[in-house]
């Protein structure tokens, strides 16, 4: 039986108080892209510069995160599927965690993103440490997204875009053949 | 559950996030049984609040009896 910790770990509508303050589901970027198992790693390869990403998420039919394409991972042999390469299981958190808390994390472990999924494992987004930065800093200016949150959402439209429910990262490879 | 007059009160039933949506746009009620504290500090829109130690028919009379009442607190523990 689920309460309201499964509410909010799910990044739904809250009121009250402490809704002042950020958490890490305000601070989210849902334009990741993905890309599934059977994919090659060069079919994704050629795809993910165009978004302005450098890594691309590993989902399946579900929308949850198998695991994460990046750094050496695009190294591998062209034709190898994406399954081989990628790194299985990254670490995610909920979008209900606060950013202070986050920003220890990533600061400790010492990564610029970490993946937000539902307690599901369903893919939400990823969030940036320069994000979080900024949303942490003395109010000196209002918060503003990072740049490529300005820019909006990829400029260039790769492969089908299977899945259009909102908040759906991108989808760069479709197996709809 | 019996009441006096005869009549048998519907029980409690589990349903999870998708059906809470649907309900409250059903115009279902929203009490959260947490003390006072946690309700002021975070709280599922549209939720009132009824500590689970003052949960009885005077607390209660102020939701509609035709509407459904989603009542909930933490999790699961």
């Amino acid at each position: 039986m689920a309460g309201k910790a499964d509410w909010f770990a799910n990044g739904l509508p809250r009121e009250g108080t402490r809704t002042a303050s950020p958490q890490i589901g305000d601070l989210l970027r849902r334009d990741v892209p993905v890309c599934h198992l059977g994919d090659c790693v060069d079919e994704v390869l050629q795809c993910v510069p165009m978004t302005d990403w450098d890594q691309c998420l590993v989902v399946n039919s579900a929308g949850v995160v198998l695991g994460l394409l990046r750094g050496e991972a695009w190294h591998a042999a062209p034709d190898a599927p994406v399954e081989l390469a990628m790194e299985a299981g990254p670490t995610t958190i909920r979008p209900n965690r606060s950013p202070s808390d986050i920003r220890a994390y990533m600061r400790q472990h010492g990564v610029a993103s970490v993946v937000v999924t539902s307690p599901a494992g369903q893919l939400m987004g990823l969030v940036e440490r320069q994000d979080i930065e900024r949303c942490l800093a003395p109010a000196v200016q209002p918060h503003q997204g990072s740049s490529r949150a300005q820019r909006g959402p990829p400029r260039v439209e790769i492969g089908y875009k299977l899945s259009c429910e909102e908040h759906s990262p991108s989808t760069l490879v479709s197996h709809a053949k | 559950m019996v009441e006096p007059s005869g009549q048998r009160e519907p029980m409690p039933i589990e349903i999870r996030r998708d059906e809470v949506c649907q309900m409250m746009a059903g115009g279902a009620a929203l009490v959260e049984v947490l003390p006072a504290e946690e309700y002021e500090a975070e709280h599922l829109p549209g939720a009132i609040n009824i500590p689970l130690p003052q949960l009885d028919r005077q607390t209660t009379a102020v939701l509609q009896q035709d509407q459904p009442v989603i009542v909930y607190c933490y999790d699961a523990q």
